[in-house]
């Protein structure tokens, strides 16, 4: 089990993280951690995801968005969409705020 | 002419820049790899190693030259990164405004190549190269 401050639900407020710069480049997101030196990609559906989190959306919101633009099963858009926000807010790309506060399944 | 015998033949002002420039170069490549870089950069800013006198003596383009050629003297090997925040550094404590700036580019292999320069008003006066055009800056 991993601690994340806020579990994510539907009703979560998700928005990428300030203290990241970041770029487009050719489709990618490249995001830069200043902290830590780190640069990560983005590609595809994640890069897209970035985009749209510029302000704060609600977790639903953002599963409705893609699959509108994608042509995704909705099961699995939500699965994998829910499975990657919780990677990018443990490495501190993305903030959460709302939803339950406990331990993360 | 040996290193040293440069460095005397220089004006007053650029000696005492070049030396801050040098003290500051060290704690720069061991601050990245200990810190992050904003608390890097205030660190930096605190660092009074040249009085302010003398800073404002020396134009930011040579600011900037003579940061560059500190560091290719240097034993220890330094980065665009670090050249760049230790000029911002001292460019701010002359009272310029310098701006650091990070860009990001795709390689033709398929890689991300990353630069750090810094510019004053539109001046690049730190990590000028003939491709800075085709780097992307990365933003907040």
């Amino acid at each position: 089990m991993t601690l994340l401050p806020t579990t994510l639900t539907h009703a979560s407020l998700v928005q990428r993280s300030k203290r990241h710069l970041w770029q487009e480049l050719g489709g990618e997101s490249v995001i830069l951690d200043l902290d830590a030196g780190v640069y990560y990609g983005l590609s595809g559906v994640g890069s897209r995801a970035w985009g749209l989190m510029e302000t704060g959306v609600r977790v639903k919101a953002l599963i409705e968005r893609l699959m509108a633009e994608y042509d995704v099963e909705p099961a699995r858009c939500e699965e994998e969409l829910m499975r990657w926000l919780e990677e990018m807010a443990r490495a501190g790309l993305v903030e959460v705020k709302g939803g339950a506060h406990g331990l993360a399944r | 002419m040996g290193w040293l015998a440069e460095i005397r033949a220089l004006p007053a002002d650029e000696r005492k820049v070049v030396l801050a420039a040098a003290a500051m170069l060290v704690v720069a490549r061991a601050g990245l790899a200990l810190m992050p870089l904003p608390a890097l950069r205030g660190l930096l800013e605190r660092m009074a190693l040249v009085e302010v006198r003398s800073l404002r003596g020396v134009p930011a383009g040579r600011l900037g030259r003579l940061v560059a050629g500190v560091s290719r003297r240097l034993p220890v090997p330094t980065t665009c990164l670090s050249q760049a925040v230790v000029c911002e550094a001292l460019l701010a404590r002359a009272g310029n405004r310098a701006t650091l700036k990070i860009g990001v580019m795709r390689e033709p292999r398929g890689g991300i190549a990353s630069h750090a320069w810094v510019e004053c008003g539109r001046i690049v006066v730190i990590g000028n190269r003939h491709d800075l055009g085709r780097y992307a800056r990365l933003r907040s």
